[in-house]
């Protein structure tokens, strides 16, 4: 279990420090808070345009970087001989994939915490604004500290691991990223006692988010089992067309129907049901297991000759 | 007790494509048995079949014909894997961990833990000049620091047999001497080393034992003196001989011989005349 644990710890910190990541995390947060301010008007349901803008960037962002993360980590370790030498002391194959892949569920996680906790403070934001702008206390329906703090402490925790690197010789990737989400939850953390019903927000969101995060983790464990079988290139074009296939004709024992998934539909009340989530859930972690049973398979037979 | 490390016998390796086609015979029923305690190597030209045979003796790839025998088993066999040290013909080291972690990443990975864990890896830091670099990040070393670092993982588990594939390779002449004396002691501790490398000073300098391949063949294979020795020419060294003395002995020798005796001074090696110009420089 030991060896598991620090096989699956470096891979999460090779996810975060993929050259894409950081500004994966720091798009997705801007955007999650940014968008509404720019769209508002558009949606007459308060809050409504804060939690899709939130959940889209969730998923887009999210399964970009997992998958990706997962295929390029799994494929680069082959290929490279990395494997090999942890492969030839002894470490089962086995292990080996599901460390690596956990480790990026790891990763995962993290981005999602903060676009979870970035997508509550958006949304807490909107109520507020819509609040003060009933009450004619202001004009535009956003509410202007929410969207500073939220982007602020982005910003703030970005220069800092560029300032750490600078001065400590700390990693840049790794740390933006790991800090970019420490920043978001800070910052709700920090608004919430200000703002009324933030937490109900939050248990609201809570569902959707963990249906969306588990879409994500099957495109992860789709990257990887695919980056076992194919070379990187092919791996990634799997991904794409998956993806593509799962909008279009959805096949529901392996690939989450991101119609339902896409949340403009499936949340129009605000949130996913408790019995309507656990399906998704279990759906999601059977797809997940058919991947990681292909990838499996494929790195037990795989010559690595890297 | 079995004294041969590693075995094969009658082993190929033809590697095919993706729709299963053979594309290249890499290793064409090759046998050969590594003794306890040498430092074997496997010498060839680029594409003669050695990190072929390396990877086919680790289990991670497998034979199209023939036995690999690894510690008297079969190279998948976890027990056997845990007693041997790999480095990799290219030490893509993880750029984010420092040389601290990496070697407790790859200590924890072979099982050592606490405070076993943390002297190793201060060991291998010290034994392998890397000491004063520890908490650096290794995508900051230069190729030989990631080189030495790599070395160092292979050696984290204190392996019994150490499998080193090409491990002079881009290291610059002190680095490679460096890498050579390391070597030279593990072999005086017992352990058994298996090289690759198409750098033959190096692969002369170390090992006891040699094999070359040429085009997935075994081409030659024994001991190295054995291999290299011309028992036909005899050489003696004396110190501080005068011009005068010298031609006596010469002439004496013809009239033994019968044939043509070449007198002529010595030449440091240019290895030891570089380290000691550089030692001395700085």
């Amino acid at each position: 279990m030991r060896k598991f644990f620090w096989l699956a710890k470096v891979a999460m910190r090779q996810s975060l420090d993929e050259a894409l990541s950081p500004v994966l995390f720091i798009g997705a947060y801007m955007l999650i808070h940014l968008l509404p301010a720019f769209h508002y008007h558009r949606f007459g349901e308060v809050a409504r345009l804060a939690r899709e803008c939130g959940f889209s960037c969730l998923l887009t962002c999210g399964i970009w970087f997992s998958a990706a993360a997962a295929a390029r980590i799994i494929s680069s370790e082959i290929a490279s001989g990395t494997a090999g030498g942890v492969i030839a002391t002894g470490i089962g194959r086995c292990m080996f994939f599901l460390a690596k892949l956990s480790g990026v569920f790891a990763g995962l996680a993290v981005f999602a915490a903060g676009a979870f906790a970035a997508c509550s403070l958006a949304c807490v934001s909107s109520l507020e604004g819509a609040h003060l702008a009933a009450e004619g206390l202001q004009d535009t329906a956003v509410w202007g500290p929410g969207i500073a703090v939220g982007t602020g402490a982005a910003i703030v925790a970005f220069a800092l691991a560029a300032l750490a690197n600078r001065n400590f010789g700390k990693p840049f990737k790794s740390t933006a990223c790991a800090w970019l989400a420490l920043s978001q939850v800070i910052a709700f953390a920090a608004v919430a006692p200000f703002a009324e019903g933030a937490l109900e927000v939050a248990r609201t969101l809570a569902m959707p988010w963990l249906v969306l995060s588990a879409a994500c983790a099957v495109f992860a464990a789709l990257g990887a089992a695919a980056a076992v079988w194919l070379a990187p290139q092919a791996a990634a074009g799997v991904v794409a067309a998956a993806l593509f296939a799962s909008f279009l004709y959805p096949l529901p024992a392996i690939l989450p129907d991101m119609g339902t998934y896409w949340l403009s539909d499936a949340v129009p009340d605000g949130g996913v049901a408790l019995h309507d989530a656990w399906p998704l859930l279990a759906a999601a972690a059977c797809m997940a297991a058919f991947w990681l049973a292909i990838g499996i398979a494929g790195m037990r037979r795989k010559e690595i000759a890297g | 007790m079995n004294d041969c490390v590693v075995s094969l016998e009658g082993v190929s390796k033809t590697f095919r494509d993706f729709w299963m086609r053979p594309v290249t015979k890499a290793v064409d029923g090759i046998s050969l048995k590594v003794p306890r305690g040498t430092v074997f190597g496997l010498l060839g030209p680029n594409g003669s079949g050695k990190s072929t045979t390396i990877k086919m003796i680790l289990g991670l790839i497998r034979p199209t014909a023939g036995k690999v025998l690894l510690f008297g088993k079969p190279p998948q066999a976890r027990d056997a894997l845990k007693r041997l040290g790999y480095l990799p013909e290219l030490s893509r080291l993880h750029p984010f961990l420092t040389a601290r972690e990496t070697l407790m990443y790859h200590g924890a990975l072979a099982g050592l833990s606490g405070r076993l864990l943390r002297d190793r890896t201060a060991s291998l830091l010290a034994d392998t000049a890397l000491a004063h670099v520890a908490d650096r990040r290794v995508g900051t070393f230069s190729k030989g620091m990631a080189r030495r670092t790599a070395l160092a993982a292979a050696l984290v588990a204190s392996p019994e047999l150490l499998v080193l594939d090409e491990p002079t390779s881009g290291l610059d002449p002190i680095g490679t001497r460096a890498v050579k004396e390391l070597i030279r002691k593990l072999a005086s501790q017992g352990v058994t080393i298996l090289m690759t490398s198409h750098l033959l000073a190096d692969s002369q300098d170390v090992c006891t034992h040699l094999a070359i391949l040429a085009n997935g063949h075994i081409a030659a294979c024994g001991e190295k003196d054995e291999l290299l020795q011309k028992t036909d020419t005899t050489r003696f060294s004396v110190r501080n001989l005068s011009p005068a003395a010298q031609e006596a002995v010469k002439s004496e020798m013809e009239a033994l011989s019968g044939g043509e005796v070449v007198v002529d001074h010595p030449s440091a090696s240019l290895e030891d005349f570089f380290a000691k110009t550089v030692e001395a420089a700085e």
